[in-house]
């Protein structure tokens, strides 16, 4: 599979790899602990 | 070459010094001789956290933010390629955006899924996690064996790639070493002119707080009065409130992971008479505005937002309290903005400004800048958009034909 088939597969939720899927979670659970993060 | 060392100084003690955990060649309370004269050695300086006999410089009092980091791989294009579930190629140098970080970089983490989207390999070293990282670097070839892969890097963007994330003890001879290793590889590697750069370390002037302030009134921005001093409360520039600043980042990291804040805050007149301040920090003239701007600068592209709070700190310790909606500029403001970041040669940048009866003041400007704080309270990804764009079209600039 391309980069940009997995990646597409990433934004629209719609995940076939189940390692990939274990990827979105942590990266949402990431997205909420980031959430106010500002480093600059 | 004069070798001699200072009368007093021992090569054995200074080893103890720096090793706090590691293997030591004697031990402390052990008498040591000096090699030069034979007498036991005069007793080890030691480094106290805070010596007891200061009081907490102005910027440490009363800061109450601490963010603890977690480690975590969270590159997309770095998981997906680990999990093989993409095609790694015919063998060849792949070319690729080269990013030195760190793992919770999530402007970074966004940016290798929206570059994968475009189809354009990116490759990641973060500090936090490169104490197990496989890497060969070539001088005398514009290539990186990072794992299993070799590539080409043609952009290479370091940002906060800070040695303090570094998951060591710098107090100790290991933790030290690995320090001055990645620094002075990293260094090397934001300074080679056969791959380009964002924001070009190599030609650029990635000016300090301070310089910034000359520099943008010198493009004829107003700046406010400012004092750099070890002791604040004699100083008062403008005359007025004056607030204090830090001369560095406003995130501390005394250990891997764990940030504190240091965030401007008023100065009192009050505090801070006595003993002189341990650091220098930078006293500015306080002025009263109708709002802020951030204004993010990627490439020609210039990304605007209004910025309401009550005070400088906010931003980090209230930030829900902030209020940021996108805005135009003024055509004047945005040439000179340009003009500023094309004469520090700056990609992508963020400018930070009062606007004090409608004309702008200027703060300073954030190099290493976040955009994903600003793009949740507007609900708009307008910048992570415009750095992916940007990144892909220079990237295909460089792409050899």
């Amino acid at each position: 599979m391309s980069i940009e088939e997995l990646a597409a597969q990433l934004r629209s939720g719609e995940i076939e790899d189940t390692a990939l899927a274990e990827y979105a979670d942590e990266y949402a659970q990431a997205e909420r602990v980031f959430r106010n993060k500002k480093d600059d | 070459m004069n070798m001699r060392r200072p009368s007093g100084c021992s090569a054995t003690r200074r080893t103890i010094e720096l090793t706090s955990n590691g293997p030591t060649l004697d031990r402390p309370g052990t008498p040591t001789l000096d090699h030069a004269n034979g007498r036991p050695a005069e007793p080890v300086r030691t480094v106290t956290a805070q010596p007891t006999d200061r009081s907490t410089p102005l910027l440490l009092q009363g800061q109450d933010y601490v963010f603890r980091a977690p480690i975590a791989a969270l590159d997309f294009q770095e998981r997906v390629h680990r999990l093989d579930l993409v095609d790694d190629g015919n063998g060849d140098p792949e070319p690729c955006v080269l990013v030195l970080a760190r793992s919770a970089d999530m402007e970074m983490n966004e940016l290798s899924i929206a570059l994968a989207e475009r189809g354009v390999r990116m490759a990641r070293i973060d500090i936090d996690r490169c104490l197990d990282l496989s890497l060969t670097v070539y001088p005398e070839a514009p290539l990186v064996e990072l794992d299993r892969w070799v590539l080409r890097p043609l952009l290479v963007w370091r940002r906060h790639f800070e040695l303090a994330a570094l998951p060591v003890d710098p107090g100790t001879l290991y933790g030290a070493y690995v320090a001055d290793q990645w620094r002075s590889v990293a260094d090397w590697i934001t300074n080679r002119g056969d791959w380009a750069q964002v924001n070009s370390l190599a030609t650029g002037r990635r000016p300090d707080r301070l310089t910034q302030l000359s520099d943008a009134a010198a493009f004829g921005l107003r700046v406010p009065r400012t004092v750099v001093t070890t002791r604040p409360a004699r100083h008062r520039p403008g005359g007025g409130t004056c607030i204090v600043k830090t001369s560095g980042r406003h995130l501390i990291e005394p250990s891997s992971g764990v940030q504190h804040g240091l965030f401007p805050r008023p100065l009192d007149p009050r505090r801070g008479g006595g003993s002189p301040e341990p650091a220098p920090v930078i006293v500015q003239q306080y002025l009263p505005s109708d709002h802020e701007l951030r204004v993010f600068v990627v490439g020609e592209r210039l990304i605007a937002y209004r910025v309401d709070k009550l005070d400088p700190a906010q931003l980090w310790v209230d930030p829900d309290a902030v209020d940021v909606h996108p805005v135009d500029i003024p055509t004047v403001l945005s040439d000179t903005l340009r003009a500023l970041a094309r004469f520090w040669r700056l990609d992508v940048a963020a400018f930070d400004l009062l606007m004090q009866d409608g004309q702008p003041v200027f703060l300073e400007v954030n190099i290493n800048c976040d955009w994903r704080w600003f793009e949740r309270r507007s609900a708009d990804p307008a910048v992570s958009t415009a750095v992916a764009s940007w990144v892909a079209e220079r990237f295909e600039q460089l792409r050899p034909a």
